[in-house]
């Protein structure tokens, strides 16, 4: 079985001479750094021990995602630990993250990571720190706004919503497939609703402003 | 009633120790002092920076000297460590060395204590327990035991052998017990050790030839021992030996038994090479082994299963040294001292089934390796691997079942350097690709870093990372067909996979499957991870709690081979201090009868695990004997009478020292005076 | 201050006295300090060689002067540094755990915890555990509690010393409220030598009968035609239950006229406690005569309740009690113009010398005749035993018992039965049969009256003079040899004896470490 090859690495990209790089400076200085970050999040994470991580690398490579993450989860468990808090919560890692628990099973240590994963994207959120047009953070963000007015999701508007958010000219490529589907019954374009919309919204708003949890 | 009369009273003197700050730090030792001063009998009440020190002991001597002190407190570190100390120097100031109480402020108070005021109240309510207490102290006179000369050593690999050998050449008896048909241990099956990449085989098979000929050696393999009795200086050990079918003294290990037997090959597979080949019933585990002696196997002989062999074993062998009516032997033996070197178990890397040992025909632990590259090895020391192929790419995973919470957390402290050996050695014979894959390379002895130089100069492949997965399937047309490694290489910070013909799987060091049985029958402790636990990790690496009994070795933790020999060197001469000494002093801690008490009421003679309670028929009593008799104090709480006493544990002295810790409820644990 | 305003002071501390064994858990202590593993400061540890080593006594005694809690620690099971000191010290911990609850001690006090040594951090938690438990139970404070129950009959042993010193203040005459030392005797407080008697008149003897059931009493009618030969010595001039004198003739006696007064029967009431006082007063020696006068003996007892509990029982909750208006008896009613009393009932029974000095004692429930004659000559003679002796023999019953060969040597219990669950065979111990004999720590000299009535020794002679509390040991010495070794069969083999409060302390609760059953776990109201 054969994994579609991404485009930037194509035979054909190889003719094209690389783009020039921008000379840039990168030196971290400590007050930079937020030391009490680390800390903040371990606690956040059901208290998770991040200093006893010895960065050996583990989670990293049983990570599915990994390939696809700017900052591998070894990488973030070091800068959280060492305070590198803007970094960690503008990295598109802990919105890749799939929690499908491979790292936190095998981890040596036996640090959660998937805890600290959210913890990390709880926190990013609380901030307003993610990629405002990156797939998964819109995603999230329209699953619960449609929730949220209807009490349910209808699985096509859901789509529409992410494609018009964030590329919509995805959405003219996948409509063959989508057409398809409808057509097989497999999608709906039906609104799906609940009759008690009023008291759900009552419930996630009591939630919403209920205990906030503070930044770290 | 205290050991004194009145026209003796007593007169105690109270010393507390600052130990520099690890007890004055927290405790207020003036007010200690000042306190002890004021109770009853207590003629005098020091403090001194360093009471083990000998200005420290001079002033308790001359103490004794000047003011006739009669009993002595001392309040400082734990009485495990200075008791003896504290008692030695009582003894030289003239008074009997066991009119002496110790107390413990350092262990149990200052060092776990961080309120100063519940800590200096602690230590006044165990002060006074102990002035309470030593009143009731009686003269006793030290105990002593002598030492048996013979010595006996517990497992043959390199520290056994190495520790017999230093005792039999300062001309002790010893004997030898190793329970697999040879000695060598583990060591007996590397290839070549690191850093020198001498052949394990060259540098010790003369020590295993000079035991087998050393004149004190009494070698007892394919033994094990089975009950121990006794105590220091006087063990009584009986030991097993299992039947090899053959005649020791006949056999001269011509091994022309083994090509006549019916099996024309061997079937059931071989333990010293890992099950990578196949022996027959009767066989020897390899061709150097000690005592150069065939064994069978009764399990998979066909005369033991059915009966009915030809039995070509017997006719080809003209010394007549085959014999299938051998029977197990039980040997006892006396001895002075008892050392235990024996060894370790490997992980088993069928724990961790993202390495697909037992899964991808290729996965190798690295023992199964050193067989391979082994010129005596199953395929003669040439890289085949159980597909026949020669292997192009080779990865060696390193913390395999170790520095992990969910297996072993320790190191194995051992395997990175023979990863790197293995790399050199795999590199050797086929020339194909090396990777080591690794959390931290750990080459901390003499010439191990010099070692780990030299491999990177040979081009081998250093990938920091830990293997998360070996897997079969292939991402790439370049990858089918082989085992991909998938890591993280954290140091170029990205994540890579690795296809590799052969991966070896550095496996850890664990205890021994029945460590915890073996030191049950010893009496000695294990640790949490289950090693053998020496008396004290930096001081007294080789001892153990159990006086006479010394570990050695990778049993007592993991630890590479001159190690083991200087372990085992270090416990032999332990072993040969007491044995030269002739003696041994004990607590005279027995239990005994006051006889006018006792009624005969027979409560006391099945209590004593040692047996040293007889009845005498004729006074209708009770008589201990002491030689016998440990000092457990079982007795002296069953004893329905309160008959049987205890030195250095009498009732009264028990009592007093309750008394002394409830008497004063003015000082509460808040350190608040009412 | 008294434990509410401790606590409200937040100065109380629970104290804690631990028992470590030297190889597994005193050690462990030590590598917790070594590790630094800060814990709770209220624990102090005693060391002992092996728990083994530690007697049932021990415990009670600890509880007794103030403990709040006990800690035992040893090797864990299989890897005892002595083979199984530590399965023997889990028997009678298991046995006296059972006791302690039936003592109305709560079980978080007293506390077994197997800890090896390289477990460090095991023994912070338990101390650690412990403590908190025991802070949420507050003090036990048994000794306040014993003040507090001895204030009760301190008030009267006030009021007399108060009235002597009156009436000495009045005559001028110094008369002192202990037995005064006879002329030429040895001064120093422990005097061996007894005040002699004056010669010429024949000593005077007095025998009273406290909270008794009159079998002391018995006891000395029966010696039969010795009593005779007694009288030829002796003058009696009290004796409630066979001669017409009366307290009056007692009080107009001088102080110490009366060479010994025997007084048997505990002490539960104030008019038993006038009379333990006056008799005092008046006699040169007391001889507490009688299990109940020794130990407390069967009345003891009733140290099992409060009581509230006793009198509501008695006059209102048994059942054959008719008594709608839920009458009490009142210490003083008016009738008409006259003022009736009747004596106060005290909160505990007590042992003789739990009210007044005692110099003797004649054990036995019963006392044997022989013994009474042989005690009485020697308080007679030239060369009296030293104050404080018991006048029976040091040694314990099964060294005059008749079925002693017939014990074997290495018993292992799996169960206990009563005398009425077996046929006793008459002619064999009765430990072996499995039945419990108080026999091994009960001292002899009542001639093996109820083993030669095929039944075991129930211990009313109490223990020998090396024993501070008859239960506690006897419970170490049968439990030791139970055949058990873990927990479950222990206490299988334990719960059949389904009343160790009434088996081990049948005549000695008052006299024991405990004395009493804490009313801590009592229901309330």
């Amino acid at each position: 079985m054969m994994l579609p090859v991404p485009p930037a690495m194509r035979a054909s990209a190889a003719k094209s001479p690389p783009p020039m790089k921008t000379v840039v400076r990168r030196i971290k200085f400590e007050s930079e750094l937020d030391l009490a970050f680390g800390e903040r999040v371990a606690e956040r994470a059901y208290g998770q021990k991040l200093l006893s991580c010895i960065q050996c690398g583990t989670c990293s490579a049983t990570c599915p995602l990994s390939h696809y993450m700017d900052y591998t989860p070894r990488k973030i468990i070091a800068m959280t630990r060492e305070g590198f808090k803007d970094e960690v919560l503008n990295s598109l890692t802990i919105w890749l993250c799939a929690s499908c628990y491979s790292c936190q099973v095998q981890c040596p240590r036996q640090i959660h990571i998937t805890d600290v994963m959210y913890a990390l994207k709880r926190e990013a959120i609380a901030r307003g720190f993610y990629p405002a047009h990156h797939p998964i953070p819109v995603l999230a963000r329209s699953f619960y706004e449609r929730v949220f007015a209807q009490g349910r999701n209808t699985e096509s508007r859901l789509l529409i919503t992410l494609y018009l958010r964030t590329n919509p000219l995805v959405m003219l490529r996948e409509a063959f497939l989508g057409f398809h589907l409808w057509r097989k019954g497999r999608l709906s374009l039906k609104k799906e609703s609940i009759a008690g919309r009023k008291d759900l919204r009552k419930m996630l708003n009591a939630v919403e402003h209920g205990k906030k949890e503070e930044p770290l | 009633m205290p050991d004194t009369d009145s026209s003796h009273p007593l007169r105690i003197g109270f010393y507390i120790c600052h130990c520099g700050h690890n007890i004055a730090g927290t405790i207020d030792v003036a007010s200690v002092a000042h306190y002890a001063a004021a109770l009853p009998h207590v003629s005098v009440a020091r403090e001194y920076k360093y009471m083990c020190s000998d200005p420290g002991q001079e002033l308790i001597q001359k103490d004794i000297r000047d003011l006739e002190l009669n009993r002595i407190v001392v309040a400082s570190c734990s009485p495990l460590l200075h008791e003896h100390t504290f008692r030695q120097a009582v003894e030289k100031g003239g008074l009997n060395p066991f009119f002496f109480q110790m107390v413990n402020i350092r262990e149990d108070v200052s060092w776990v204590n961080d309120n100063p005021a519940a800590a200096t109240v602690k230590a006044k309510d165990l002060a006074r327990a102990a002035i309470f207490r030593v009143s009731h102290h009686r003269a006793l006179d030290k105990k002593h035991v002598s030492i048996h000369p013979d010595a006996l050593v517990v497992g043959a690999g390199i520290a056994g052998i190495h520790a017999a050998l230093t005792l039999a050449n300062a001309g002790k008896k010893v004997t030898l017990v190793e329970r697999e048909p040879t000695i060598g241990g583990h060591m007996a099956m590397f290839d070549k050790t690191f850093p020198t990449l001498d052949c394990a085989a060259c540098i010790l098979t003369p020590k295993m030839s000079a035991v087998r000929n050393h004149p004190n050696i009494r070698l007892l393999s394919y033994s094990e021992v089975k009950v121990v009795g006794g105590y220091v200086g006087n063990y009584k050990v009986t030991i097993r030996r299992k039947p090899r079918y053959i005649k020791e003294e006949l056999c001269v290990g011509c091994m022309e038994c083994i090509e006549a037997c019916v099996y024309k090959e061997g079937k059931t597979p071989d333990e010293f090479n890992q099950g990578l080949s196949k022996r027959k019933p009767i066989y020897i585990p390899f061709p150097q082994a000690t005592p150069q002696v065939v064994v069978i196997d009764p399990a998979t002989c066909i005369e033991f299963k059915s009966g009915h062999c030809k039995k070509t074993c017997v006719s080809v062998c003209d010394r007549g040294a085959v014999d299938f009516s051998q029977k197990e032997e039980t040997i006892d033996i006396d001895v002075g001292t008892i050392i235990l070197a024996t060894g370790y178990a490997t992980f088993d890397p069928k724990r961790l089934p993202y390495y697909g040992y037992g899964k991808y025909p290729n996965v190798y632990s690295s023992l199964e390796v050193e067989r391979l590259v082994n010129a005596s090895g199953p395929t003669a020391g040439e890289l085949i691997l159980r597909d026949g192929r020669h292997p192009k790419t080779v990865g060696i995973i390193h913390c395999v079942g170790s520095r992990d919470r969910n297996t072993n957390r320790w190191c194995s402290r051992t395997c990175c350097m023979y990863s790197l050996k293995l790399a050199h050695l795999l590199k050797e014979h086929t020339e194909a690709e090396v990777y080591n894959f690794y959390i931290d390379i750990r080459a901390a002895g003499k010439s191990y870093e010099e070692f780990y130089d030299k491999l990177l100069e040979e081009n081998i492949h250093f990938v920091r990372g830990r293997v998360a997965e070996v897997t079969d399937w292939a991402a790439r047309p370049s990858e089918e067909g082989k085992l991909v490694i998938r890591v993280e290489d954290t140091l170029i910070g990205v994540v890579r996979r690795v296809p590799v013909d052969m991966v070896v799987l550095a496996v850890g060091m664990e205890p021994s499957a029945d460590a915890q049985d073996v030191r049950r029958m010893f009496n000695i402790s294990c640790s949490t991870e289950g090693f053998f636990l020496e008396r004290h990790p930096k001081l007294a690496p080789v001892d153990t709690f159990t006086d006479g009994i010394f570990i050695a070795g990778a049993c007592q933790g993991p630890k590479d081979i001159p190690d083991s020999v200087a372990q085992a060197g270090a416990a032999a001469a332990q072993a040969l201090t007491l044995i030269d000494t002739g003696e041994v002093e004990l607590e005279p801690n027995t239990a005994y009868i006051a006889e006018e008490f006792c009624s005969g009421c027979k409560s006391c003679l099945g209590i004593c695990p040692y047996t040293a309670i007889t009845r005498d028929e004729i006074k209708g009593k009770a008589f201990i004997n002491e030689a016998l008799c440990k000092g457990c104090g079982t007795c002296v709480a069953a004893c329905p009478s309160g008959a049987i006493r205890q030195h250095l544990f009498e009732d009264d002295q028990i009592f007093s020292e309750i008394d002394g810790i409830l008497a004063d409820d003015n000082l509460t644990t808040a350190g608040v005076e009412r | 201050m008294n434990d509410k305003e401790i606590l409200e002071e937040k100065k109380w501390e629970p104290r804690i006295v631990a028992f470590f064994c030297t190889w597994c858990t005193y050690t462990a202590a030590d590598l917790a300090g070594v590790s630094r593993l800060r814990h709770a400061p209220n624990a102090r540890i005693i060391r002992v060689m092996c728990s083994g080593r530690i007697d049932p006594q021990f415990v009670l005694d600890a509880f007794a002067r103030g403990a709040d809690g006990v800690l035992i620690g040893g090797c864990h099971p299989g890897d005892c540094h002595y083979m199984e000191g530590n399965t023997k010290a889990l028997r009678r911990v298991r046995a006296l755990q059972r006791l302690l609850r039936d003592m109305g001690v709560h079980e978080d006090r007293f506390r077994l915890e197997w800890i090896s040594a390289s477990e460090g951090e095991k023994v912070k938690t338990v101390i650690n555990d412990m403590v908190e438990r025991i802070r949420v139970l507050g003090p036990l404070s048994l000794p306040a509690h014993c003040a507090q129950w001895d204030a009760e009959v301190g008030s009267l042993e006030r009021a007399i010393a108060a009235e002597q010193k009156q009436a000495d203040g009045d005559a001028g005459v110094q008369i002192p409220s202990s037995p005064p030392a006879a002329v030429g005797a040895d001064q120093t407080q422990e005097s061996s030598s007894l005040p002699q008697h004056h010669s010429g008149a024949k000593p005077k003897i007095a025998l009273y009968w406290c909270a008794s059931c009159g079998g002391c009493e018995e006891s000395v009618v029966d010696l039969a035609e010795g009593i005779i030969g007694l009288l030829a010595t002796i003058d009696i001039v009290f004796w409630p239950v066979a001669m017409d004198f009366k307290k009056s003739d007692v009080e107009k006696l001088g102080d110490g006229e009366i060479f010994a007064s025997l007084i048997n029967g505990a002490v539960r009431t104030s008019e038993q406690e006038e009379m333990a006082h006056l008799l005092r007063r008046k006699s040169r020696i007391v001889l507490a005569y009688g299990s109940c006068a020794h130990l407390g003996g069967i009345p003891g007892l009733a140290n099992q309740f409060n009581r509230d509990d006793i009198l509501r029982y008695v006059y209102e909750g048994s059942p054959s009690t008719v008594n709608e208006e839920k009458t009490r008896p009142l210490v003083t009613t008016q009738r008409d113009t006259h003022t009736l009393t009747i004596p106060a009932f005290h909160s505990q029974v007590r042992t003789l010398n739990q009210v007044i000095p005692v110099d003797y004692y004649l054990p036995g429930c019963p006392p044997v005749p022989r013994l009474l004659a042989a005690g009485l000559a020697q308080l007679l003679s030239d060369n009296p035993p030293p104050r404080g002796s018991v006048l029976a023999p040091d040694t314990a019953l099964c060294d005059t018992c008749p079925r002693k060969d017939t014990k074997p040597a290495d018993l292992q219990f799996t169960s206990f039965s009563r005398p009425h669950q077996i046929n006793i065979d008459p002619a064999m111990c009765f430990l072996a049969q499995g039945v419990v004999c108080m026999g091994p720590g009960t001292r002899g000299g009542c001639e093996a009256q109820c083993i030669n009535g095929n039944m075991p020794c129930s211990g009313c002679f109490g223990p020998p003079s090396n024993v501070k509390d008859q239960g506690a040991k006897i419970l170490a010495a049968i439990f030791s040899s139970l055949k058990a070794k873990d927990e479950k069969g222990i206490d299988e083999a334990a719960g059949t004896v389904p009343d160790p409060i009434g088996t081990f302390y049948r005549y000695g609760l008052p006299g024991s470490l405990l004395r009493r059953k804490t009313m801590e776990t009592h229901t309330k109201g």
